[in-house]
């Protein structure tokens, strides 16, 4: 039996339910340290639940979410959120925002080290002429890319990635998932990415789950291989992996539908 | 060589700069105002000179201003002096008690619940007509004066105030709890700044409520201050003089909505951009 000391992530058995509707029914998954899993799934069928089951806000009904080994409470050190709404304080500074978690969880280092770490990584994804801006003088993409610095200057072991892409236009979004990919392969952090993106999955994962219409289940998992980019097979092989994510994505966004149709009067 | 048909004048290479706008096209928002003033003024000043009106009934600027050099020859300063002292500490009692106040009503639940609907009701009275109660209660001094602006300030303070806590960002909360935000770091980091607009829209309106619980206070029932003096030179028909003390508070209320625009700027310099400074 493969050992549990680079388990990054286990979910057991979980369900879980706002008062008598359920939201997600019986998960079980294993996140492997250093692994970029994306969740795919129908909007409204609990990825954003999910997500923050392991960020601590909701807990289990049923079953047992475990962070590197310990509890989700003991584990809040080691991890940091990177939002869809960006959620960056409009009353702080592009410094001063990606020093907040620093502020809080990293006490034991002294005000100038947190500042260095801070530009550090203000400078890695590239807003060091930005330092002083407040988040309304800045881009959406920008301001993302504060979202990023934030997370990353934490230096977590675990990444948790809601839709951060979700609010940009399609150059930014593209652009900011390069940056992205870049910061993981250099740093071999662990990721949960949500997205609803089927390409982003597909490209930036080493695992993709893909979840059913709401109550939320683990449909597929699929574990992208495309081979090099220069391949001849690669495109067909990409196409064919899209296309079965696709076929079971679409079932289940249609049921969605279905359901939502039923309800109107 | 004529002039008539002069061609643009090319910049071989480089792009064709637009000529700047002149300070006068650039300004036209800041000097428009002044204009209309200067105009009304010069108007009335005519009109006044036309004898249109009886000088009891009315008065015309150049009257006023010897109205006006009277007061400041006369009781003027001591008369500022009662009137922003009244105010002043009127205002303390507001914020004093608005502001706790208003954080508690909108940091719990219950107590919002509770007494929201009454907080509502008050704010929406005219409690103006308390006025005579306040003077019977604390006398002809400035007592009752400091009183008025209190309960008139404090509404406008409070509700704001418990608007503003009851407003904030639930995502930022969350954000700030995810990186290992304590209760106070929450307070400090996320709730009172998002409360510091609404604590400064409540200043400015508790202001012009305050200066309006002053001076009719000072009208109904007083021995000085500037809304004593209004009413005193209205009632011996000293109608420029009265003008004068009108156009005065004009002014004081005028200055003082400025500061607040100045302080609001300072408190809060992520909601006004300040681009190009
Ligand atoms: N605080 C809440 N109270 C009640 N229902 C909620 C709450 N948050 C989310 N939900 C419901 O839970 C379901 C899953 O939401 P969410 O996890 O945000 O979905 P997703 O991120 O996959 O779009 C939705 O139907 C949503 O309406
Ligand atoms: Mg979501």
């Amino acid at each position: 039996m493969p050992g549990t000391d680079n388990i990054a992530i286990s979910v057991d058995h979980v369900t879980f339910g706002y008062g008598k509707e359920v939201i997600l029914q019986d998960i079980s998954i294993d996140v492997v340290e250093g692994e970029f899993v994306s969740l795919i799934g129908p909007s409204g069928c609990g990825k954003s639940t999910l997500l923050s089951m392991f960020d601590g806000v909701v807990r289990p009904d049923v079953g047992t979410v475990r962070i590197f080994g310990s509890t989700v409470q003991e584990t809040l050190k080691q991890r940091a959120m990177v939002f869809q709404n960006f959620a960056l304080m409009p009353w702080k500074t592009v410094r001063e925002n990606v020093l907040l978690g620093l502020n809080y969880r990293r006490t034991d280092l002294s005000k100038k080290e947190r500042l260095e770490l801070a530009r550090e990584y203000i400078n890695r994804v590239g807003l060091t002429h930005a330092l002083d801006l407040y988040p309304h003088q800045i881009s959406g993409g920008m301001q993302q890319r504060v979202g990023i610095a934030r997370a990353f200057a934490v230096q977590p072991r675990l990444l948790l990635m809601d839709e951060p892409f979700g609010a940009l236009d399609a150059q930014n979004a593209e652009l900011l998932r390069e940056d992205l990919l870049k910061l993981v392969a250099e740093e071999r952090r662990t990721v949960v990415f949500v997205t609803h993106n089927l390409d982003e999955a597909l490209q930036m994962s080493d695992r993709v789950l893909l979840m059913t219409a709401r109550p939320g289940t683990i449909r597929d998992e699929v574990r992208p291989d495309f081979g090099p980019k220069t391949s001849a097979e690669y495109r067909e092989r990409y196409d064919s992996q899209r296309d079965l994510l696709w076929d079971h994505l679409k079932s289940e966004v249609l049921t969605v539908q279905a359901r939502e149709e039923g309800q109107k009067p | 060589m004529s002039t008539m048909t002069k061609p643009a004048p090319v910049s071989p290479g480089g792009p064709v700069r637009r000529p700047e706008p002149s300070w006068l096209k650039k300004n036209e928002k800041r000097w428009l105002p002044v204009v209309t003033v200067i105009g009304i003024f010069t108007a009335w000043e005519i009109a006044g000179n036309m004898n249109l009106w009886d000088p009891l009934f009315f008065s015309h600027p150049s009257v006023i201003w010897d109205g006006f050099l009277s007061l400041t020859t006369g009781p003027l300063l001591s008369d500022l002096r009662v009137t922003g002292l009244e105010f002043l500490l009127g205002m303390m009692i507001a914020l004093g008690i608005g502001v706790p106040l208003g954080i508690l009503l909108g940091t719990s639940k219950r107590l919002y619940w509770a007494f929201d609907p009454v907080v509502t009701a008050l704010y929406s009275t005219p409690i103006l007509v308390l006025t005579p109660l306040m003077v019977i209660w604390f006398g002809l001094g400035i007592g009752s004066k400091v009183a008025n602006v209190a309960i008139l300030a404090v509404f406008p303070v409070l509700i704001n105030m418990m608007e503003g806590v009851r407003n904030t960002d639930g995502s930022l909360m969350r954000a700030a709890k995810s990186f290992g935000a304590n209760g106070w770091a929450i307070q400090k980091d996320v709730i009172f700044p998002s409360v510091v607009p609404f604590f400064v829209t409540g200043l400015r309106l508790a202001i012009g409520k305050g200066m309006i619980a002053v001076v009719v206070g000072e009208y109904i029932a007083a021995t000085e201050g500037i809304g004593y003096r209004i009413r005193a030179d209205a009632e011996v028909f000293n109608t420029p003089r009265y003008l004068a003390g009108v156009l005065i508070m004009v002014v004081v209320s005028v200055i003082i909505m400025a500061l607040i625009k100045v302080l609001e700027r300072k408190l809060a310099p992520w909601r006004t951009p300040v681009l190009g400074e």
